[in-house]
């Protein structure tokens, strides 16, 4: 229910409806705090690709990994 | 210029910014921030500002219209019904100096409080979601949520 059984507003929904009005008028100091929070997780999620992700990122931004395997097929077949 | 021009200038941006980003679609979000304008200037006589500031009711009436829109596409998400809120509740809590009360709140948090609060409650994700992006246990994030609530409720 949005109101709790004192008639007031319980504090998950109101900072789910605070939230929501901060989408809308854009207090400057609370788009401050989201936006370190949202730096926090970004590096965070980068820390934590495993090696072989990192792997995968890297083979996939090297353009030339195919021709270069394609380049050492024996000629002929 | 007029007043109904004075507040279209003012707030059209930010409707169709509040809206855009509930339905993900450009043309629906122009649509229902057009169906915003034409309510707030059919209402605009009856506005009265010892209730709400101008941007407190102009945003009631588009939450409620993205609220209708969702009821008519039959779309579930996020929609329950704790977001179908009267409007005298939301006069009395969307506030400007309420956001800066709890802009203020959230600094008195720890850091990784404060992440759960605006991960959970900003960008809507669920706790074990954000258990995995801080890198803490599912059960302790639950703790530092329950912790970071009660907080809360003392400094609002």
């Amino acid at each position: 229910m949005y109101l709790n059984k004192m008639g007031g507003i319980g504090m998950s929904n109101k900072l789910k409806q605070l939230f929501d009005y901060q989408s809308f008028v854009h207090n400057e100091h609370l788009d401050r705090l989201i936006e370190e929070t949202m730096t926090r997780v970004n590096r965070n999620t980068k820390v934590s690709l495993s090696e072989d992700e990192l792997e995968f990122v890297s083979a996939a931004g090297d353009t030339s990994y195919r021709i270069d395997t394609k380049r050492d097929e024996p000629s002929g077949l | 210029m007029d007043l109904k021009t004075e507040i279209y200038e003012k707030y059209h941006q930010k409707v169709f910014q509040y809206i855009y980003g509930k339905t993900s679609n450009y043309h629906t979000a122009e649509d229902l921030c057009e169906d915003v304008f034409v309510k707030v200037f059919e209402h605009l006589d009856t506005y009265d500002e010892t209730k709400a500031a101008v941007s407190t009711w102009i945003y009631t009436i588009a939450h409620n219209i993205v609220i209708d829109y969702y009821r008519a596409n039959r779309i579930q998400v996020e929609l329950d019904e704790n977001q179908a809120v009267d409007d005298n509740v939301l006069d009395d809590i969307c506030k400007e100096e309420t956001l800066e009360q709890l802009a203020c709140a959230l600094e008195k948090l720890s850091e990784q409080e404060r992440d759960i609060v605006i991960l959970h409650y900003y960008k809507n994700m669920k706790l074990k979601e954000i258990g995995t992006a801080l890198d803490i246990s599912y059960s302790y994030t639950k703790l530092l949520h329950t912790r970071a609530i009660k907080k809360l409720k003392n400094f609002l």
